[in-house]
């Protein structure tokens, strides 16, 4: 029998749309709303009870605008109404005038200096040499099709949202402080999301507060179905190098500026993490970093995957393979002479000599040496590959190490927590507000089932959101990296009470501070190293990934399929992103070993293989071209004004 | 318009608009939990489901289109025995798709093994174990999802293993 579907899941729920800017740069003089009827909601600046601020740490953006514009796709009102058709019917006809406004862009803050050694004594070495390079990291053109829906009801007074989140607290926050609703009467219910770029961060709080204000005003539930992005911070690295011929670097001076568009977001965290990734492992005698953060009328950008760190590191190593190059030396024996123990004074590592283990693997799996030695000769023939190109293949090898979570000089980060219950029967309940799904979650049972000696069965999280306490956001890998940390410590509390107490035992672990000994900003346990070969097809110009070969170093691999996985899945998602095209044929392969020693919980590998790859992908291109690249993502264009160049 | 057509083997009769993209038909209308794409016909390749057992993109198929068509989405196709084939050929090579990408990919796979396996034993050809798979054709269907997580090489051994699984539970139950 046929069953009859009305044309809404539920009747009365109001759908919004977000009338936005067109232009960026400029003042709203005047907005002309059609005439709606008793259907429709407007909401707008007027509307809201509270502030009109959405805070993250110590920085702010505003929610709506009604006067200045800071870039093109600002909100500005939003429209509710019965169905979606309707509203865009609606938001066409809502006219909004600017007017000229200049002077806006390039407001800059003042920079962030990281230095150690002195620049003046280190370059007055005799027969010091020079290299000066800028790279750039622009704008990546990731598609974002994933359509969320976040809805707001008022129930008896209490305001519910329903949305895909990464930082559940910050919604309620933010909904209270716009709406000005009682905290304690907002109950935030999350959905599983997918955000590799970070996306659900601070859009979905945003889009929460909008939709609770049209809840409020209509009486009725609200929802608005958005596709979220979000927007890569520009950075700009200009390094000047003092080397010798023997190979060795005697100092450096790193100059970085980021655009992170209209506002100005995390940018001290981002600073810390840039300046992580901008030290160089290798042995230096003094290097001078300053950090610049400035504003222009784009979209916000600040959390793409991660804060800079992959970036930041993807260029040290790139322009370290450079100097390799120019010092005569092959990229593997030197870093096999210049690894020192005390090279990075921003992250605590582990011993160098496990890297360098590593890196002779990865190099002994990827034939590099050779490859390197061959493709280095033929690039040199007389005989022509392609009009453009003498010989089109590249390979190359780098590494770095793997950081998670907030830095150790992140001090407006409140530090988030976990409970853990041992309830009578050997029952183990989680309370987090970190996503209760997914391989993370299996590494958090993984680690309650060994350290209390229980059934997987018997350990469930809380789902009752008023009960949840704050785990702060899920983003810099905290899952993996912080979160087994911490439920291993309260396990071992609750082991020390458990047969003494009587249950239920209950233990919170508030997030440990990173380890700031030596003033190091991060701790890092992982090693990743990378070998790459790629070829440049000479009719599409496009760099075609022969093979990558994985060596990943951690002190206990929680499971080692999940691991592999994630490592695949990095690799495979930079290798795309950095503009790498892979290859279909069989004997293209990505081989990744694991290697794993000790007990120690190991920080997160995925921000370390995309630094890597990333490298690794920049110094392939080229070898292959036998040019310089420096801007990011290698696309047609930069192929073609590379080998234009060298021409 | 009216339409009537049948989703998850439920047959239905849906109010909607006539030119109303079935993605958001599934999403909006019927609030499909398997599906959250909506790129506005700009091929993503995540709105995958199953029209008349091929693959194909929901968010090019106006609501017309799918009047009397039997559609199949993840929900109802991960509750299948046949799911259980890709499952296993995930865990034999030890990788698998993204979450964004992870419904719209098995959709697809399980397109290309009914493909290669089912419509040349009902045409009296040799068993699918037999015949050298048409990988250019393997290649085109995967590439209707452009998600980046996955390499091609990766998912032609899946769907060589699943194909494998799939046919060694047919002769299971011939025999």
């Amino acid at each position: 029998m046929t069953e009859k579907r009305p044309p809404t899941p539920k009747l009365g729920t109001l759908t919004g749309l977000i009338v936005r800017t067109t232009v960026a740069g400029a003042k709203i003089r005047h907005i002309t709303l059609p005439t709606l009827d008793n259907r429709f909601t407007v909401v707008g600046t007027r509307d809201i009870g509270g502030t009109n601020r959405v805070k993250a740490m110590v920085n702010s953006m505003p929610l709506f605008t009604s006067s200045a514009v800071s870039y093109k796709g600002q909100p500005v009102l939003a429209i509710f109404g019965p169905d979606s058709e309707s509203i865009e019917l609606a938001a066409r006809e809502v006219v909004i005038e600017y007017e000229a406004e200049e002077g806006q862009e390039g407001g800059g803050a003042t920079p962030y200096t990281w230095a150690f050694g002195s620049l003046e004594e280190a370059t007055a070495v005799e027969g010091v040499q020079s290299i000066e390079r800028t790279y750039r990291y622009g704008k990546l053109d990731t598609v974002n099709s994933t359509l969320s829906r976040i809805s707001a009801q008022l129930i008896g007074g209490d305001l519910h949202i329903t949305l895909p989140t990464q930082w559940p607290h910050h919604v309620r926050e933010t909904v209270a402080e716009v709406t000005g609703h009682p905290k304690k009467r907002i109950f935030v219910h999350c959905e599983s999301f997918h955000a590799p770029h970070d996306e659900m961060l601070l859009t979905p709080s945003l889009l929460a507060a909008v939709a609770a204000l049209g809840s409020l005003k209509s009486g009725t539930a609200a929802q608005l179905f958005c596709v979220i992005s979000s927007r890569r911070p520009e950075l700009t690295i200009k390094r000047k190098s003092w080397y010798t011929a023997d190979g060795r670097v005697h100092g450096e001076r790193i100059e970085a500026e980021v655009d992170q568009g209209a506002a100005l977001l995390f940018s001290d965290e981002m600073a810390n993490h840039l300046a992580a990734g901008l030290t160089p492992i290798y042995d230096l005698e003094a290097l001078s970093i300053s950090i610049t953060f400035t504003t222009s009328a784009k979209e916000p950008a600040h959390f793409h995957g991660d804060l800079g760190y992959s970036d930041a590191q993807a260029c040290t190593e790139a322009h370290y393979n450079t100097i390799t190059k120019l010092t005569g030396y092959n990229p593997l024996t030197w870093r096999l002479k210049f690894l020192t123990d005390g090279g990075n004074h921003a992250i605590k590592t582990e011993k160098s000599a496990k890297l360098k283990e590593i890196l002779e693997d990865v190099s002994e799996r990827s034939g590099f040496l050779r490859k390197r030695a061959a493709y280095e000769m033929q690039a040199h023939m007389k005989v022509k590959l392609s009009t453009f190109l003498n010989y089109s293949r590249g390979a190359a090898i780098a590494c770095a190490p793997g950081i998670s979570g907030f830095s150790s000089e992140c001090r407006q980060m409140v530090q988030q927590a976990v409970q853990i219950t041992l309830n009578p029967n050997n029952k183990v309940e989680v309370n987090t507000s970190l996503p209760a799904s997914g391989s993370s979650a299996e590494v958090w049972k993984q680690i309650i089932k060994e350290e209390l000696a229980i059934d997987r069965g018997d350990i469930t999280f809380i789902e009752d959101c008023s009960r949840v306490i704050d785990s702060g956001p899920v983003v810099l890998s905290v899952a993996i990296g912080r979160m087994p940390q911490q439920i291993k410590r309260a396990c071992a509390l609750i082991k020390e009470k458990r047969f003494v107490q009587p249950l239920p035992i209950c233990e919170s672990v508030l997030s440990p501070r990173q380890s700031s000994a030596g003033g190091a900003l991060f701790t890092s346990n992982t090693w990743v190293a990378i070998a790459l070969e790629l070829q440049i097809d000479a009719i599409l110009l496009q760099p075609v990934i022969r093979s990558v070969w994985a060596t990943i170093a951690m002190s206990k691999a929680p499971n080692e399929e999940i691991v592999r996985n994630k490592a695949h899945q990095s690799i495979v998602r930079a290798l795309r992103e950095a503009g790498g095209v892979l290859s279909y044929t069989s004997n293209f392969t990505i081989d990744i070993k694991i290697v794993s020693e000790g007990e120690q919980l190991p920080s997160s590998i995925s921000s370390a293989v995309r630094a890597a790859v990333n490298s690794a992908f920049q110094s392939a291109v080229e070898q292959a071209l036998g040019s310089a690249v420096t801007r990011f993502p290698i696309d047609g264009n930069v192929l073609l004004s590379a080998i234009r160049g060298k021409s | 318009m009216k339409i009537e057509c049948n989703i998850d083997g439920k047959a239905l009769s849906l109010s909607v608009n006539s030119n109303k993209p079935l993605s958001l038909i599934l999403m909006e209308d019927l609030g499909n939990q398997s599906l959250t794409s909506y790129c506005r016909g700009n091929a993503c390749g995540n709105c995958i489901v199953m029209v008349n057992d091929e693959a194909a993109l929901s968010c090019l198929i106006p609501a017309f289109r799918i009047r009397g068509a039997k559609i199949r989405t993840f929900e109802s196709y991960q509750r299948s025995r046949q799911y259980r084939d890709i499952e296993r050929a995930y865990k034999a090579t030890g990788t698998k798709p993204c979450p964004a990408c992870y419904n719209a990919r098995t959709l697809i796979i399980e397109s290309i093994l009914q493909d290669q396996s089912g419509a040349k034993q009902q045409n009296g050809a040799p068993a699918a174990k037999d015949v050298k798979l048409d990988k250019e054709k393997i290649i085109r269907e995967l590439s209707l999802n452009t998600c980046q997580c996955m390499d091609m090489a990766e998912l032609i051994q899946i769907v060589e293993i699943a194909l494998g699984y799939r046919n060694r539970r047919r002769r299971v139950r011939r025999s």
